[in-house]
């Protein structure tokens, strides 16, 4: 058996990677790291989900969410390095249109990374205008 | 199976809806509450999953019994050491069985976990915890956290695991029911909600309260009992396997009630951070400017606003002078939510460290809503710093475990005030506890000697609260436990409570639920894990090192797969929090309403009132009009006779007026100060507020006012009797008003 083909059990997998069992079954629940392979109680996991979990580890340490490593996580190879969404810097320029609905209601949408296009948008306006309208509900 | 999983209820965010709804039952004994809560769950889909959700207890809740109803089968759930829980439920999760677990991250949160549930099963947890309520004063306050509001900082740094992460949803959660049942002292007393619109019915010896559909799972649920006329100490007995335990509440009211004159250093901190935003920063400036009010001219005090960073206002203690304060003023009037993150330690850290006078008290007056996780290091940070800390938790969800815990470290104490809260009143409260001559030391002395005792030595009582003391022993103790006061001036004072007899039908066999409270407390102080465990395990305790857990074995064919798709249940939004909303009213229309502009009551769909008595007056025993929350911009501060018969020639005060009304229309906060004591002294407000609206009617200024308003007042100040001490306190605040006009 190659190093590449070692399996391990999964309390095995815990100590080497010092995570807990729950959160290891909750990585492979949120599709952050691979399933294991076999089922049940004849589950094995490999050097890939050891490095997997490594590399969410190294994420975290940096402070990044584990939502934003899962969509990192899902790129084209989930090992490599590939950094975190920029943050708006200065010269940055992003138009968005505010609708008023209601007075102190505003709606805020983002064209293009709404993609939504104008037909669309009246609807929308449409329906939250009318939700607005509606006499409401006790609270 | 899209088109099938189509028809389960998502949340905005798409997630499955799987809590349905959440009923809570009280019952209220004496200060002895006993809730039972119950959770129904059912998975809407076509898979096989797993539930998670963390949610809040009080601090202070002893968990009792966890029953969970799967489908039509009862599974019994018992406290296992963790490491061997997890790993149970781990292996049934994994063989497709159904597991549910239940784990005590921190103090008062909660995770429960339900592995494999079948498609269409549901699942019913049900919990039934007890909790030892204190008297504050003459009120005792009953609070029930319902939702965890988004925290600042890095949960995993507190030691959670992801999945007992809470995650927040802007949906408006299960449907949650609640009913409480009042018995014992209490029973007779009024009680109010700053929360929510409650109806009371009284009979066969208990008193219901109801609160009024729909409950939202989006604000703590905050009942008061004012009860000046009930005993504020008392001592029961009760089994603990073949020996004895009693539980005796004990309120000191014996002690020296003069203010003690001595000047002190008021280091005051304030929660600008992002998440104060709407009614929690409006909180803030209320009670900012009310201690500002309390502060005496020889005073030291600094004001220290934080958020991401922090600025301080003079960067030293200085001495409280009319400029200074009046500096301060402006400054608490200008202070946003506008500061970022939520530094509260580093803020703590500076305070502490800030120059002062030194050989004079050092107390911090802390106002934040405490939304952060890394809690653990700031409360063990402040029992080092020499200070006492005087913690305001404010917003509709404040983190009560980490308010309290860093106020207890210190030998301070705190209020939780909601945003309709009596900021004033609990202001006051406070600054009785800061400038009270207070207890030196406190002791108890038992009939027998007892074996063991929580607390092993009681901390100095601050007057007014309550102390809540065990006593274990091998033998029935007979007669009365003595607790013995040493004052600041050299005496001493006792008090004796007698302690009652034991239920009837207590058998040895049987753990009493006061010898678990009791435990619970004992656990608390015990840092060894074997100890612990050991501890918890006997008295069926959760702590740290143990979990609830329940297995039920499945037929083959109804196994599930050995990796339950996961659905995490969402917190629901605190009310108000971040701005988004409010519970308080609209600005505008508080000052409409005092410009005179607005004639009619808001109808009711506008509004959430306390008490609201469109709810039949034969429920509702004790009727208040809904409180003016905070001065408008429009208000005057400082109105003398005639400014105030002015206002209220525009805007007439409610049927039954509070003190607050005053306050918005510009009463003096020196004025409104002596009015509370004077109510505090005999409990009647109402007759203390006519008393004085009697002397402003019959003064020269109140010649304006017109008859009808005259009339009332009059008719009122007539039927609602005061004693010569009450009445002499209130012609001394109103002489004072009229001196500083």
């Amino acid at each position: 058996m190659t190093n590449e083909d070692q399996r391990f059990a999964i309390d095995e997998l815990c100590a080497l990677a010092d995570i807990p069992r729950r959160t290891i079954r909750y990585y492979v629940q949120k599709g952050l790291i691979d399933r294991p392979e076999g089922v049940k109680r004849g589950a094995y996991y490999t050097k890939r989900h050891l490095e997997q979990l490594m590399a969410i580890r190294t994420w975290r340490r940096a402070g990044i969410s584990l939502e934003r490593i899962r969509e990192l996580s899902t790129g084209a190879d989930p090992r490599a390095p590939q950094p975190p969404t920029p943050a708006p810097r200065a010269g940055d320029v992003a138009l968005h249109t505010h609708v008023t609905l209601a007075p102190g209601v505003e709606l805020v949408i983002d064209p293009r990374e709404s993609g939504l296009n104008a037909e669309a948008v009246r609807a929308l306006v449409r329906r939250a205008t009318s939700i607005i309208d509606q006499p409401q509900e006790e609270t | 199976m899209r088109s099938t999983q189509q028809a389960a209820l998502r949340t905005v965010r798409g997630e499955m809806v799987v809590l349905e709804a959440v009923r809570i039952e009280t019952e209220i004994n004496d200060l002895t509450a006993t809730v039972s809560t119950s959770q129904q769950y059912r998975n809407p889909g076509t898979d096989h999953i797993e539930v998670v959700y963390t949610f809040p207890m009080p601090a202070e809740a002893v968990l009792l019994d966890f029953e969970i109803e799967l489908s039509e089968r009862k599974l019994t759930a018992t406290v296992v050491p963790k490491s061997e829980a997890e790993e149970r439920y781990e292996d049934t999760v994994t063989d497709g069985d159904a597991a549910v677990m239940l784990e005590q991250p921190q103090p008062g949160l909660y995770t429960a976990n339900v592995g494999n549930l079948a498609p269409g099963e549901s699942v019913v947890l049900g919990f039934r915890y007890g909790l030892l309520l204190r008297w504050n004063g003459t009120d005792v306050r009953f609070s029930l956290p319902t939702t965890i509001a988004p925290r600042y900082g890095d949960p995993s740094a507190a030691g959670l695991l992801p999945h007992q992460t809470p995650s927040a949803t802007f949906d408006s959660g299960p449907s949650l029911d609640v009913a409480v049942v009042v018995r014992g002292a209490l029973r007779q007393t009024r009680w109010t909600s700053p929360s929510h619109t409650i109806a009371i019915e009284s009979c066969d010896g208990r008193t219901d309260i109801q609160i009024a559909h729909p409950v939202s799972m989006d604000r703590d649920i905050v009942l008061c009992a004012n009860a000046p006329e009930v005993a504020g100490s008392q001592a029961q007995l009760a089994r603990d396997g073949d020996g004895w335990v009693v539980h005796a509440s004990f309120r000191p009211d014996v002690l020296d009630r003069n203010p003690s004159t001595e000047p002190h250093n008021f280091k005051i901190v304030v929660d600008c951070s992002g998440s104060m935003g709407g009614d929690a920063i409006a909180q803030v400036r209320i009670a900012g400017e009310r201690i500002l009010d309390s502060l005496r001219p020889a005073d030291l005090f600094d004001i220290i606003a934080f958020g991401s960073s922090h600025r301080t206002l003079f960067g030293r203690t200085m001495p409280a002078t009319p400029a200074h304060v009046d500096t301060a003023r402006d400054f608490v009037r200008g202070l946003d939510a506008d500061m970022g993150g939520t530094e509260i330690a580093g803020a703590l850290r500076m305070a502490y460290d800030m120059p002062c006078e030194t050989g004079i008290q050092r107390d911090l007056l802390l106002i934040t809503d405490g939304e952060v996780w890394d809690a653990a290091a700031a409360i063990d940070e402040a029992r080092r710093s020499g200070h006492r800390v005087f913690a305001v938790g404010v917003g509709s969800a404040a983190v009560e475990p980490f308010v309290s815990a860093l106020a207890e470290a210190t030998g301070g104490a705190c209020e939780l005030v909601v945003p309709r809260d009596d900021m004033a009143a609990r202001i006051h409260r406070h600054f009785q506890r800061i400038l009270g001559a207070g207890a030196r030391s406190a002791a108890v002395r038992w009939p027998t000697t007892p074996s063991h005792t929580v607390p092993e030595s009681l901390p100095p009582p601050y007057a007014g609260d309550t102390m809540h003391i065990f006593g274990w022993f091998d033998d029935m103790p007979e007669g009365d436990a003595v607790v013995e006061l040493s004052l600041a001036d050299g005496h001493t004072v006792s008090q004796r409570i007698k302690i009652g007899t034991a239920a009837p039908g207590s058998d040895i066999a049987a753990l009493s639920d006061i010898a678990r409270l009791g435990a619970a407390r004992r656990l608390a102080n015990v840092r060894e894990p074997a100890e612990g465990t050991a501890l918890a395990t006997h008295y069926r305790l959760m702590c740290e090192w143990t979990h609830y857990l329940a297995v039920a074995v499945r037929a083959d064919a109804d196994k599930g797969t050995d990796l339950p798709t996961l659905v995490k249940v969402p917190q629901v939004v605190a009310a108000g929090w971040h701005g988004t909303g409010t519970v308080l009213e609209s600005p505008k229309r508080v000052a409409a309403a005092y410009l005179g502009r607005e004639t009619h009551r808001a109808p009711a769909a506008e509004r959430i009132e306390p008490n609201d008595r469109t709810l039949g007056a034969a429920c509702s025993r004790a009727p208040v009009e809904p409180r003016v929350p905070s001065a408008p911009p429009a208000t005057p501060l400082h109105s003398d006779p005639e400014d105030l018969v002015m206002a209220l020639r525009t805007h007439p005060l409610p049927t039954t007026p509070i003190i607050d009304d005053l306050r918005a229309l510009g009463l003096p906060a020196t004025v409104v100060l002596m009015l509370q004591e004077a109510i505090d002294d005999c409990g009647e407000s109402e007759a203390i507020l006519f008393a004085f609206l009697h002397l402003l009617c019959t003064s020269e200024a109140g010649r304006v006012l017109d008859r009808a308003q005259r009339r009332r007042v009059r008719s009122a100040h007539k039927r609602l009797p005061l004693d010569a001490a009450a009445k002499e306190a209130v012609r001394r605040a109103f002489e004072l008003w009229q001196s500083e006009a």
